[in-house]
């Protein structure tokens, strides 16, 4: 039975993106409550060996010297965006289990299996024009996370 | 610590409960009233009225004066819908050297223009190769007087 899990890269770097252009193809991390640790890194930020909930001040010195831009996080925006993200989604299958802000599995039970590969391009395009967001998919037979 | 920038757009309540006004059928006169007929065409929700595709469909807060022409002024509330494909002749917030802006999309002879709606700004006409993003169409204004 195919099943897709849709996910959104970096989901709360592009969110903050979408709005502020200029943050494009910069280094951006996302800091959790009260600016303590990275809770989302830019494939910039990763590059240059920045771990996931790091925290600001062991960062602070190659964010000095790569210029990256720290955001304080702001998750009214990143929550709307997903609930956008997740209702377009649901478009695409009759059945939708979301699983996180960022993820959600769509059943494709029935569809074509030649086809899914277009209708995972449709799915990526759609997402990128109207909300502005990276989505990447995976076809699985059962249920799996991929990060 | 570097505060987020966006100032200038918000999104609309998503499934928020819709208010509705009495619709009434007749057309307000700027100039000479008319004996008001007082019939009511229906219920109208500003919502539904403004928003045709609400998961793709932002606000945002024009700035300056170069779309006076198209009745867009400074501190216009625009709706912008990302879900429609622009148009020549549509307005657009298109990116330009990674600025949002707002001007008129206009695709002529191969060439493709973001015209000004104010004879003191010029035409952007974009460099061969230069490629355009645009960000959503916009498909109203909305204005407080008060």
């Amino acid at each position: 039975m195919p099943i897709a899990l849709v996910d959104c890269n970096n989901f709360y770097v592009s969110c903050e993106r979408v709005f502020n252009p200029q943050l494009e193809d910069k280094p951006v991390v996302v800091l959790s409550n009260n600016d303590g640790c990275a809770v989302a890194r830019s494939n910039e930020v990763k590059a240059l060996g920045v771990k996931m909930a790091e925290p600001w001040f062991k960062m602070e010195k190659l964010a000095k010297q790569h210029g990256i831009i720290a955001l304080s996080s702001n998750y009214t925006l990143y929550g709307d965006l997903s609930a956008r993200v997740m209702s377009i989604l649901s478009t695409f299958s009759p059945k939708q289990e979301i699983y996180s802000i960022d993820e959600c599995f769509l059943d494709l039970a029935g569809f074509d299996p030649k086809s899914l590969i277009g209708y995972g391009q449709t799915i990526r395009k759609t997402i990128r024009q109207q909300v502005g967001k990276q989505a990447h998919g995976g076809n699985g037979l059962g249920q799996s996370t991929h990060g | 610590m570097p505060s987020s920038l966006y100032q200038t757009i918000t999104a609309p309540l998503v499934g928020s409960p819709p208010i509705l006004a009495p619709l009434f059928s007749h057309k307000v006169p700027a100039g000479f009233p008319s004996p008001a007929d007082d019939y009511i065409e229906g219920r109208l929700s500003l919502d539904q009225h403004l928003i045709q595709h609400k998961d793709a469909t932002f606000f945002v807060r024009a700035k300056g004066n170069s779309m006076v022409g198209a009745g867009i002024f400074d501190g216009d509330l625009l709706v912008v819908d990302r879900s429609l494909n622009p148009s020549s002749g549509d307005i657009v917030i298109a990116v330009l050297d990674a600025e949002l802006t707002v001007k008129r999309l206009i695709r002529r002879d191969g060439m493709v223009i973001l015209k000004p709606e104010n004879p003191d700004f010029s035409e952007i006409v974009l460099k061969e190769g230069q490629e355009l993003q645009v960000w959503g169409v916009v498909t109203s204004t909305t204005k407080k007087f008060i």
